[in-house]
């Protein structure tokens, strides 16, 4: 008896291990009876998060930490206006915290040398998660594989229901919109908003919008819609689901993410310590690992499956557009008062 | 009665394509929630226990238990100030009545999504957004019609003579109140008490407003997961609610069938 | 008797009818004062909010709007906005009319049957009324996708799929669902008051059944049609998650504006203008349905 008893300590002490050091546990503050809250874009993502970063980082440190939907922007400074802020470290993207560091976000002091410089941009965010609005397809529908995200506009060609994100996270639409219309890659930037919404608007009876994601992504899945312009991780999920769906990389715009603390948030010690743990290589990795979006670090290459391969964005670097974050920081109120309007009628 | 003949099979063969209407999407939950894979795609194509077994997590029990706290506080709070909105509507003459009663229905014509945002940004000023309190008390300012439709309306076939009986005995009022007024409206109150635990229950668009990462209902979390992640849990839960509605729907008509027996036509 | 007990030393130190006089005056003469608690509460946390919303249309701007009665000229100007508007409007009204028209002959074939048939249409009513307005909007995502039962079905019998999810017919019919109790318990209600030995009386006096029906039955029917209507129309014009889930940005309904003009933008004074002419608009419906049902009832004691 207390030989097994012996034998399964030492498994679980094993095993507690192995889930803590590989995180660099040596370097982890005390924070037991602290809390903080996460609040990251949803879906598969933050559950892999969850399995990969906060889990661990809750193990470590003893910290409790409370999970919600990122707010949008507006939402996070309406709390801020009433001095009620209840997100202690959001995941948005990188543009929203360039633009809004030492206002709506809080620099943090923290070792940046993992961090790959040309995604480190600003004083607040940590860079993270690095993804592709690429152009899915059920393979079954079409004849021919679509060869560039402008094919989604390609209704001729390529005849069949299509479908896109709406509201906040629209990024992607307008660019694929303007290479279908032969703008050069090199020039999309500026976008021509006129010229854009044009384009759109002549195929917008093909085109469904969509409030979420994951609506897009089992839809894209259960055969709803034939194509659809989605993340690359909603994409990998849709084809766990139905081996039939494919994605295109040309052409893809490419963002990633920023991990940030807001201004008046009220747990900022357990929150810094989160970010600088998320700002290893081996913390960004494991995830990585789990789900295939891009890193913000530097270091080794992460394993990954073979199907995992052909969903993760590093596999496609030349193919890839990347989002001009300044543009989209100054005009996305604009895009997205456009777009509304474009569809509502 | 020949030209009526048409209406003799209409009229049921309506009802029940209505029937089946109702319950179609109550029937078909239900095997959405033994499948086995990531999707809400109808019939499942593997079948799996699994998705009760997610239940047991406490993100799941914490949002269901918060929601029923919230639900009975509601409907307590509502029972309180929905009985004495009935006396004064029933009983008081002032022209400030016509006014309560437009007062009391108003959350219902003023779209939620005004009463949320607006709520939000009170709340958020006296910090009690993801709190009890102010969950009950939303949920209070929409729950409260149900309560006071049915007690005004016992209320106004109670026969008042029997107070002023009670009163000459010399009954004070509040033993007058407790002995002979509230036993006659306390179905009343009962029925929209529970009608306001159902609405409390059930509100979402106040909720998505209100709920913060530590507080949420269960309401919330559904719909998070409907919207944010595919996950077939949503019809797990779902069954259990099915499951519970019904039998409550059974009990309650089958009581109601022994009470009135004499209503047999 | 415990209760009494108070009010034993009461009645005894004042041994004349004084007592029982003050407890009558209380019950008839205060009663004014048991609303105070339910007025501050809406106040407080009903017309407040409320107010503060609406009187952000004209306290709060977003570029381009600067000032003024801006956001109000924003609303109206957008083509889009009225477009939102009217369709919100024609949703609400088809629902109430589609309940009409399926509540009336479920709640009049309830008045008629037996009394195990009339309990067994009234749990089904019960059951779908209390299970969750969420998970039947969900239920109807599952039925009506493009590969869900509804379409296999229609394939099965030879006609091509259509798509149902994202339209205004999705939601038509996830809101007709939600809100067909709404129509058919008032109705009920008022269907089994009626006494039908007027038709039969009119049908000895040579009317036709569908005549007397007509004429006799629907007119004291009108209170309860007429009570669920308002009540389905004004509910349906508010409705937000329904058309959430089941319809799509392209078949906004107003809510739906509102919402996103706060999730995306901040601009509380678009959402206030919004809200302002949402909520004037109802008004102005339930006001005209007031005076409609005055002048109908009017119009019937004449004749």
């Amino acid at each position: 008896m207390s030989l097994k008893t012996t034998r399964t300590m030492i498994i679980a002490t094993a095993a507690l291990g192995f889930a803590v050091l590989p995180a660099g546990a040596q370097s982890l503050p005390d924070l037991k009876g602290q809390s903080f809250s996460f609040a990251g874009f949803g879906g598969d993502l933050q559950k892999n998060q969850d399995e990969a970063w906060l889990k661990p980082f809750a193990a470590a440190t003893g910290v409790r930490i409370d999970q919600a939907d990122a707010p949008s922007l507006a939402a996070l400074k309406t709390q801020q206006e009433a001095n009620n802020v209840g997100i202690d470290v959001i995941e948005i993207e990188s543009s929203t915290v360039d633009a809004g560091c030492g206002t709506v976000f809080q620099e943090v002091n923290i070792d940046r040398s993992q961090l790959d410089p040309a995604l480190d941009k600003n004083k607040c965010g940590v860079a993270v998660v690095k993804f592709s609005f690429v152009l899915a397809y059920n393979a079954e529908k079409f004849e021919t594989a679509p060869t560039s995200v402008a094919d989604f506009f390609n209704v001729e060609k390529f005849p069949g229901v299509r479908a896109a994100r709406s509201g906040t996270s629209n990024v992607g639409l307008l660019e694929a919109a303007l290479l279908a219309d032969g703008v050069e890659p090199s020039k999309i930037y500026p976008i021509d908003l006129d010229r854009a919404i044009a384009k759109i608007g002549s195929v917008k009876d093909s085109i469904e919008m969509k409030d979420s994601f994951a609506v897009l992504q089992d839809g894209l899945a259960n055969g709803e819609f034939d194509m659809a312009l989605i993340p690359n991780g909603r994409a990998l999920n849709a084809a766990k689901t139905n081996p039939a769906i494919k994605v295109v990389y040309n052409g893809a715009v490419t963002l990633y993410d920023n991990l940030a603390i807001p201004t008046g948030a009220k747990n900022v010690e357990a929150a810094t310590a989160f970010l600088q743990y998320t700002a290893l290589h081996s913390t960004q990795s494991a995830l990585t690992e789990r789900f295939p979006y891009g890193m913000g670090t530097r270091g080794d290459a992460p394993k990954l499956d073979e199907q995992s391969a052909a969903f993760f964005p590093d596999t496609y670097a030349d193919q890839l557009l990347v989002q001009d974050n300044a543009w989209w920081g100054e005009n996305e109120q604009t895009a997205n008062d456009r777009l509304t309007a474009l569809f509502a009628q | 009665m020949t030209n009526a003949s048409p209406s003799r099979w209409l009229l049921p063969l309506v009802a029940i394509l209505t029937g089946f209407w109702l319950l179609l999407p109550l029937a078909v939950i239900v095997p959405i929630s033994f499948s086995g894979e990531n999707s809400f795609h109808f019939p499942p194509r593997t079948w799996t226990l699994e998705r009760y077994m997610h239940l047991a997590d406490p993100t799941w029990f914490s949002a269901a238990s918060n929601s029923i706290l919230i639900a009975l506080a509601t409907a307590v709070l509502s029972a309180v100030l929905g009985t004495f909105a009935a006396f004064s509507i029933t009983r008081s003459r002032s022209l400030a009545v016509s006014l309560l009663r437009a007062l009391i229905l108003a959350p219902q014509a003023v779209p939620i999504i005004i009463f949320g945002l607006g709520l939000y940004l009170v709340f958020l000023r006296w910090n009690i957004t993801g709190t009890m309190a102010g969950f009950v008390i939303a949920h209070t300012v929409l729950a409260v019609p149900f309560v006071v439709v049915p007690v005004t309306a016992a209320l106004e076939t109670f026969d008042r003579s029997l107070e002023r009986a009670s009163a000459s005995l010399g009954a004070g009022p509040l033993a007058t109140f407790v002995q002979v007024t509230f036993p006659s409206i306390r179905p009343a109150v009962l029925s929209g008490m529970f009608l306001a635990f159902l609405a409390s229950f059930d509100e979402l668009v106040v909720a998505l407003f209100l709920n913060s990462p530590s507080f949420g209902t269960l309401p919330v979390l559904l719909y998070r997961r409907m919207t944010d992640s595919i996950d077939p849990t949503v019809a797990a839960v779902a069954t259990i609610e099915l499951l519970v509605v019904v039998s409550g729907v059974i009990v309650v008509l089958i009581l109601q069938g022994r009470k009135s027996p004499g209503e047999r036509s | 008797m415990v209760g009494n007990a108070p009010s034993t030393p009461h009645a005894l130190s004042r041994p004349d009818v004084g007592g029982a006089r003050r407890s009558l005056r209380f019950l008839t003469g205060r009663w004014w004062m048991v609303s105070v608690p339910i007025f501050l509460f809406l106040g407080v946390f009903f017309v407040y909010p409320t107010l503060l919303i609406i009187v952000r249309a004209f306290t709060h701007f977003n570029p381009p709007e600067t000032g003024g009665l801006d956001n109000m000229a924003w609303f109206f100007e957008n083509p889009a906005n009225v477009t939102i508007l009217a369709r919100t409007f024609l949703v609400a009204l088809a629902c109430t009319a589609i309940s009409v028209l399926i509540a009336f002959p479920y709640a009049y074939l309830m008045t008629i049957v037996s009394a195990r048939w009339r309990t067994v249409m009234m749990g089904i009513l019960l059951v779908s009324m209390f299970f969750g307005i969420l998970l039947r909007n969900f239920a109807w995502v599952v039925i009506l996708q493009r590969q869900g039962p509804l379409n296999e079905l229609l394939g099965f019998i030879g006609f091509e799929r259509i798509r149902f999810l994202g339209t205004t017919w999705a939601v038509l019919m996830g809101m007709t669902h939600v809100l067909f109790p709404f129509m058919a318990l008032p109705l009920f209600a008022v269907l089994r008051g009626i006494d039908r030995r007027l038709v039969l009386a009119a049908q000895s006096l040579g009317a036709t059944p569908a005549r007397a029906f007509r004429q006799v039955y629907i007119p004291l029917a009108m209170p309860g049609i007429f009570a669920g209507s308002l009540l389905v129309f004004v509910l349906a014009l508010g409705f937000y998650i329904t058309p959430a889930v089941l319809g799509s940005p392209r078949q906004a309904l107003l809510s739906q504006l509102m919402y996103a003009q706060f999730a995306t933008n901040a601009a509380f004074g678009r959402a206030g203008a919004m809200a302002l002419v949402l909520i004037v608009v109802t008004l102005a419906f339930v006001l005209l349905a007031n005076v409609l049902q005055r002048r109908g009832k009017a119009y019937g004691e004449k004749r």
